[in-house]
């Protein structure tokens, strides 16, 4: 069972990742939160197998939400794979998400599949 | 500078080709459906769309421009669309209408972002909006810098869309 925390502000994108990872195959557990504060507050060193988050989001947005998901991680050993999907899609902001703590970045819209092939690998990475 | 780029861009049609490259490029992976696209979006509108979602444009490559992104079209065009993307059919103009309208809007900045990227105009994408019964906006007023165009989307209902970028100095 996948555990995943998928934060976007987006309750359309939220079934639709969850329905894209079921298709390449994960039995998915799904925490559900509406922008960074609520992914924070969800958010526990090890006590999920993936975060999938968007950038753009009222109040906290992605990237905030990331450099503070790993200053939460700082000294517990544990470092949970982080996967944004956003439509940011230039070099900058690349190295911007990069910087904060992202693992991997893809841009909106996305397969099912490109989910499917970024996971693996951060999971094979983890 | 920045404005004058989007200027020329409108002027030499490479404006319209963004839009209608970003529209495919946004639509067609996420309905799994050809994308056509029928010409440029008659602007104003005769007969204004029911839902329209905005997304505002900053220029950050040093001042010179503000834009907005939007997508609209009539209640039933938007619905089928969304349809496919949630898995039923929203219920007349509700949340999950609006969500799926602004998302698909978003997504779609994106696209017109990356392009604009390549000819040198960075811009930061703000919060998408949704405005219902947009009789009163009349986004086509500042097409003198910007484009519209309008698209088919290849479901049975052949839905259509209309996409649009305006800019003003700012």
């Amino acid at each position: 069972m996948l555990k995943v925390l998928i934060a976007d502000d987006s309750k359309m994108m939220r079934v639709m990742h969850v329905r894209s990872l079921r298709q390449v195959g994960y039995e998915v557990e799904a925490s559900e939160a509406n922008n960074g504060e609520e992914a924070l507050a969800l958010f526990e060193p090890g006590k999920f197998d993936l975060v999938i988050v968007d950038w753009n989001m009222p109040g906290m947005d992605g990237i905030e939400f990331v450099r503070a998901a790993r200053e939460k991680e700082q000294g517990a050993g544990k470092r949970t794979p982080i996967l944004m999907i956003t439509s940011q899609s230039t070099e900058e902001q690349m190295l911007k998400a990069k910087e904060a703590g992202v693992d991997n970045l893809l841009t909106k819209p996305v397969t099912p599949e490109a989910i499917g092939a970024a996971l693996e690998m951060l999971l094979a990475r983890a | 500078m920045s404005h004058a780029i989007v200027q020329d861009l409108t002027t030499s049609g490479r404006l319209v080709e963004f839009i209608g490259q970003a529209a495919r490029e946004a639509l067609e992976p996420l309905c799994g459906v050809e994308v056509s696209v029928l010409g440029e979006a008659e602007l104003p509108w005769a007969h204004p769309p029911v839902g329209i979602a905005l997304v505002t444009v900053v220029d950050t490559s040093g001042g010179g421009f503000q834009a907005v992104v939007w997508l609209g079209g009539e209640l039933e065009a938007l619905a089928s669309v969304a349809e496919v993307l949630l898995g039923e059919r929203p219920d007349g103009e509700d949340e999950m209408l609006q969500d799926a309208v602004r998302e698909l809007t978003n997504i779609l900045a994106g696209q017109i972002q990356r392009h604009l990227a390549s000819v040198g105009l960075q811009m930061g994408l703000g919060l998408p909006v949704y405005v219902s019964g947009a009789k009163s906006l009349n986004v086509g007023a500042s097409l003198a810098s910007g484009a519209a165009v309008r698209v088919q989307v290849g479901l049975p209902d052949a839905p259509t869309l209309d996409v649009g970028f305006a800019a003003k100095e700012g």
